[in-house]
């Protein structure tokens, strides 16, 4: 076991930083260091634990091994960890649009299953469940790429100015959040698929199915291009400011508790819109009767 | 009682790091910038963790997390041990002060409380009263959730792109500014409200509240725009005369879609699956 304590002691020398700040890493072994945000490095063993509140740094890449590896696990509320612009990855390979992966697994980029976690400023790409996942929180500036299964998913969050990108099923999922100023590009399923959430100025583009989903939400000043589905599908709520250009089904599809206007809807293969209630004009091809 | 005067470690450049003090409330008595370097704990519900007594503060909390031991559960949302400490709290003359990135867990009275500034990407959580107050100010891109009364306070404030669920009252109380692009969810009163308030005026668009319960969204003045109000257990909006709305969806509310008083319909809304909203 000489050789394991080393290499844990390797492995561990720079999950390290300010005051009571702890992390754990396959070997359960804990450092800390005088101050500053806790730095983590690739582990030997996946996945790293982070197990104590408080502020973590990425200081170089990840690779897991295989499609049923976890990178990273937060088991503690209130972490923020900051990628620092370093890329975690896994083997999946994702191409096309929509995308069809190499294959999936259980292994997830980043895993929150506490609360209030923080996540900023990298890629998570080729996992084979999700890039992220987080219970309550916020996800700023990251790219989820080519992961077998979702992206992000988030519940009680903020998501804003990120990409997610040729993932295996949606790009973004989840229920209770604001969804702002990201981009969803060529997911296997929908882009964005969010229950109960604002979801407000993203851009969905080559998705397999449905740009933007939701059933109960704010769907305000988006756009969606090129899905293979309808453009936005809503059951309720408001469609107000979007633009919905050359989807396969509708522009906007919806039911009879969903409010719609200032929306244009054009080229989109069956119809530019179906159902909903008209709030104020819509543009439908280049006619302002929608149907 | 036993006090920490900023700077308490310092670097030759760059922002004063503050660490944890031998004794709260750690005190920021100079304009500048400071960052936190490790988390704060205070003993007790009573203890503020950091007071500031100068103008032109920013506070980069850097990820780490200021923690006291109250702990807020349950629905409606109760709080213990009761307290006095505040998480971060501007006393005196102190303006113009800036919050951003961190947590703030469990202080006897407000999370974070300031006269004026900016907060960014805060979290408040299970604070024994409100999780962000603040005057004349920007608060965005922030969480305040099981707090003991309400989520955020703001007056003369913009408010954008915050979460406010399961707090113990409103999620957001706005008075007299934008209140922009945010969501309450279940929370114990109001979802946004600016009534209460002291002009309950309000300018409140392309915002959610579903689950609360109170009314989704309430407000005495103002307009009221392009927001989605859900389930919650009075109205949807609940506006006087002097208030605008449309453009809005307002969706199995126990009480009402819309209360009868008198808000002005400006433009359709949607009501249930009907554009006559009452």
């Amino acid at each position: 076991m000489i050789d394991t304590e080393r290499a844990m002691k390797r492995d561990c020398r720079f999950l390290i930083a300010c005051s009571a700040a702890i992390v754990t890493c396959a070997f359960g072994v804990a450092t800390s260091e005088a101050a500053g945000p806790t730095k983590l490095r690739a582990p030997r063993t996946y996945p790293l634990v982070i197990s104590a509140p408080g502020s973590y740094v990425l200081v170089e890449n990840f690779v897991v091994p295989d499609v049923n590896t976890s990178a990273i696990r937060i088991t503690a509320n209130d972490v923020t960890l900051d990628l620092d612009g370093f890329v975690i990855s896994g083997p999946v390979v994702c191409n096309g649009y929509p995308a069809i992966c190499s294959g999936s697994g259980t292994g997830d980029g980043i895993v929150g299953v506490a609360s209030n976690a923080v996540i900023r400023n990298g890629t998570v790409r080729g996992m084979g469940r999700a890039g992220i996942s987080i219970n309550g929180g916020i996800l700023e500036g990251v790219r989820a790429v080519s992961n077998g299964q979702h992206g992000i998913s988030g519940v009680a969050c903020l998501i804003r100015d990120s990409v997610v990108a040729f993932n295996g099923t949606d790009g973004i999922s989840g229920y209770g959040c604001v969804i702002t100023n990201n981009v969803a590009v060529g997911n296997t399923a929908t882009g964005i698929l969010m229950s109960w959430s604002a979801i407000l100025g993203n851009t969905a583009l080559g998705n397999g199915t449905y740009g933007i989903y939701t059933d109960a939400g704010a769907a305000h000043d988006n756009m969606t291009l090129s899905n293979g589905d309808s453009g936005i599908r809503m059951f309720g709520g408001t469609a107000v400011g979007n633009a919905t250009y050359a989807n396969e089904i509708y522009g906007i599809r919806a039911n009879t508790n969903t409010g719609m206007g200032f929306n244009s809807a054009i080229n989109n293969m069956v119809g530019e819109t179906l159902s909903g209630h008209q709030l104020a004009n819509n543009l439908c091809g280049n006619d302002m009767t929608c149907p | 009682m036993f006090t920490s005067f900023v700077p308490a470690a310092s670097h030759a450049v760059g922002p004063t790091r503050l660490r944890a003090p031998r004794a709260y409330p750690l005190i920021i008595s100079e304009p500048g910038t400071y960052e936190l370097v490790e988390n704060l704990t205070v003993p007790s519900s009573d203890t503020d963790a950091i007071l500031v007594t100068a103008s032109d503060v920013t506070i980069d909390l850097r990820g780490f997390v200021i923690t006291g031991p109250v702990v807020c559960s349950g629905s409606p949302t109760t709080c213990s041990p009761p307290g006095l400490g505040f998480g971060i709290y501007t006393s005196g003359a102190a303006a113009n002060t800036t919050i951003r990135n961190g947590t703030v867990r469990g202080m006897g009275r407000d999370g974070v409380h300031i006269a004026s500034g900016n907060i960014e990407g805060v979290r408040a959580v299970s604070n024994g009263e409100n999780g962000i107050v603040a005057e004349r100010c920007v608060i965005r891109d922030s969480m305040a959730s099981s707090n003991g009364l309400a989520g955020i306070v703001a007056n003369s404030c913009v408010v954008t792109s915050n979460v406010a669920s399961g707090n113990g009252d409103s999620g957001i109380r706005a008075d007299a500014g934008p209140t922009i692009g945010n969501i309450a969810i279940s929370n114990g009163n109001e979802g946004i409200t600016s009534q209460g308030t002291p002009s309950g005026s309000a300018v409140f668009r392309d915002n959610m509240a579903f689950l609360n319960r109170g009314n989704g969204i309430s407000a005495d003045f103002g307009v009221v725009l392009r927001n989605a109000a859900y389930a919650n257990e009075e109205f949807g909006i609940h506006g006087g005369p002097g208030v605008g709305f449309g453009f809005n969806a307002f969706i199995g509310n126990v009480l009402g879609e819309t209360s009868a008083m008198g808000a002005h319909e400006l433009a359709a809304n949607l009501c249930s699956d009907d554009l006559t909203c009452p």
